[in-house]
């Protein structure tokens, strides 16, 4: 397994995104890429090497976070990203279709950002599990 | 006219004397006059007819032996031109024998009377006619009123004979069902409400069901329908009264989404600001001095608390809705009470309660086949509720047990038990007990009710005990759930 370094996150939310930035930055100690919407991403991401994980907010305009998932799967290594959904809604019932649209974690807002690196670092060891 | 009225007679009756010769004619009207009647007077048959049709008399008094149109095409004319409207026919005569009054009658006269008449027995047998012509008129202000009544109802009604067939319907029936009256009468009730179940139909039973209604064109549409019956003349009729309800339920399934829609907004500024509360607490706080830190926790606990709330307001939401899904998993019961009163410490502390926790040794290895998240929510409802009502150095006991079929938690407060007034609604969405008491204020008064549905969402029960000296709630949970390893 591989050490975690790189995390992208895509958010359309600015306040979340930079919560989740200083998070993952100051407190983790990873490489972020950030992303307001998951159609720039898209474009954006460099295609050469993929980030290691991807946080993705479910609901964004024009291109969402469950119709992101396949184009990225699509891509050359694509399948080795481990895609976290971000997630407002809490239902167990609502969590489901978002693990079979192809993410490999759900996690719940509001999260805590000083609980959050761990928790990412949890997902990262599953993934490999 | 209102019912309770009691039978005036001849108020404002009015009847009509027919005779050829104008002293008799006079002289009777006298006397019908005398009596308090109002009198019209022809002179011939023909007269007769002209003045019955244009003046709708209440009563005849009729010569029968006339020249040109005599006394019995009169009454055989009035009888057929009559109609629903009923006119009583006195005939009179002169003539010796009964043969011509026997004739009259068969030509549906009501009375007869012998000239020279007796003035006392025309009083009679007018007053009689004029009792029964007010029994009519009651009657017929009766009908008219139930018809105003029925005809102009908000809810269709239909009444059904003992054969289950339609016989009558208003005027709400014909639009809900989209169809004329003609069309619906004599059709099968369960043609229309395939689904209704009519064994509920008890004398008068408040029951309602609510089910779709097929229309004759096809279409369906969602109706409530309650059904009570009546016996007339030894037969039992069923009477359904039907209510829309497609647009109650088109406006509930808004508001669902709505509170849906309001929850999941609400969730994104909260992230926010709960989040940047945290990293402030958790990578700042050396840098504030004490005053700072009180504010940033408050902050973070009212952000909490509305957090609580947007999240209670979407369960209820969702079990009123039916979609409140459990993941059901077996755990270890004791990590599950451990973990909830971990949990709940800080808040015992902070209401300076002690929490206690007691399993019993049989349960000391059980498993409980539970929904993680949603046990933690109700057992966190009720600690904290029992934390907060409780006086300072109080215990707030947490008990696990078994009796062998259903596995028993109790959480037992030592407050001040739960005011009688309050006891009723306690378990209803928004109600909270009505006391001045700073402790009760800010919640969402949605915690219980929840509690109940999720508890009930487990096939559990919750029932409570409560008096001055504390209140003590006990949830039990069907033995399906609970396996005790040896």
């Amino acid at each position: 397994m591989q050490t975690l370094k790189q995390i992208a996150i895509i958010e359309d939310d600015a306040d979340i995104r930079q919560l989740l930035e200083l998070s993952l930055s100051t407190l983790g100690g990873y490489t972020v890429l950030t992303y307001p919407l998951a159609s720039i991403a898209i474009k954006q991401l460099p295609s050469n090497t993929l980030p290691q994980m991807i946080i993705l907010d479910v609901m964004m305009p024009e291109l969402s976070g469950p119709e992101f998932i396949p184009l990225l799967r699509a891509l050359p290594k694509g399948n080795s990203v481990c895609i976290v959904m971000l997630t407002a809604k809490a239902a167990t019932e609502e969590l489901a279709p978002l693990l079979t649209a192809g993410a490999n974690f759900v996690a719940c807002k509001p999260f805590d950002p000083m609980l959050l690196p761990e928790l990412l670092q949890h997902f990262w060891s599953e993934f490999h599990a | 006219m209102p019912l309770s009225q009691p039978i005036v007679l001849h108020t404002n009756l009015c009847v009509l004397v027919v005779d050829d010769i104008a002293f008799i004619r006079q002289q009777v009207c006298m006397v019908v006059e005398s009596l308090g009647f109002k009198t019209l007077q022809a002179s011939g048959g023909a007269e007769a007819l002209r003045l019955f049709a244009a003046e709708q008399p209440d009563i005849v008094l009729l010569d029968l032996l006339m020249p040109e149109v005599d006394g019995f095409t009169v009454t055989r004319e009035i009888k057929a031109k009559g109609g629903e409207r009923w006119t009583p026919v006195v005939v009179v005569s002169g003539l010796e024998g009964d043969a011509h009054l026997l004739e009259a009658l068969k030509a549906q006269a009501d009375d007869y009377l012998h000239k020279p008449i007796v003035p006392a027995i025309l009083q009679h047998k007018l007053n009689n006619l004029a009792q029964v012509l007010n029994l009519q008129r009651q009657h017929e202000a009766l009908l008219t009123r139930s018809r105003a009544i029925t005809e102009n109802s908000f809810d269709a009604i239909l009444v059904i004979n003992s054969e289950q067939k339609i016989q009558s319907i208003n005027f709400r029936c014909e639009y809900l069902f989209q169809t004329p009256r003609e069309q619906l009468i004599g059709k099968g009730l369960l043609e229309l409400l395939p689904k209704l179940q009519l064994n509920c139909a008890k004398g008068s039973s408040q029951h309602s069901q609510i089910l779709l209604a097929k229309r004759p064109d096809g279409s369906k549409i969602t109706i409530e329908v309650g059904i009570t019956s009546f016996d007339q003349d030894n037969e039992r009729f069923l009477l359904a009264t039907l209510r829309d309800v497609s647009e109650r339920e088109r406006v509930d399934q808004l508001k669902q989404q709505f509170i849906a829609t309001l929850s999941h907004e609400l969730r994104t500024p909260l992230t926010s600001i709960i989040g940047a509360l945290k990293m402030l607490q958790g990578t700042q706080s050396t840098q504030f001095n004490s005053s700072s830190s009180q504010l940033i926790e408050m902050a973070d606990r009212n952000a909490g608390r509305l957090l609580k709330m947007v999240n209670e307001l979407l369960d209820i939401n969702r079990s009123v809705s039916g979609h409140l899904q459990l993941n059901l998993q077996w755990q270890s019961l004791n990590d599950l009470l451990a973990e909830a009163r971990l949990a709940h410490e800080g808040y015992a502390n902070r209401h300076q309660v002690q929490l206690q926790l007691t399993v019993a040794p049989e349960l000391s290895t059980a498993t409980i086949f539970t929904d993680h998240y949603r046990l933690m929510q109700i057992l966190g409802n009720l600690v904290s509720n029992a934390c907060k009502f409780s006086p300072p150095d109080a215990i707030v006991a947490v008990r696990a047990s078994t009796d062998d079929t259903q596995l028993i938690i109790e959480i037992e407060d030592q407050g001040s038990g739960i005011p009688i007034a309050f006891q009723p609604r306690m378990f209803q969405a928004f109600s909270q007990a009505d006391a001045g008491d700073a402790r009760i204020r800010g919640g969402s008064g949605l915690g219980l009710a929840i509690t109940k549905q999720l508890i009930e969402a487990m096939e559990g029960q919750i029932s409570y005990r409560t008096s001055e000296h504390g209140t003590c709630f006990k949830l039990t949970f069907p033995q399906g759930a609970l396996q005790c390893r040896p």
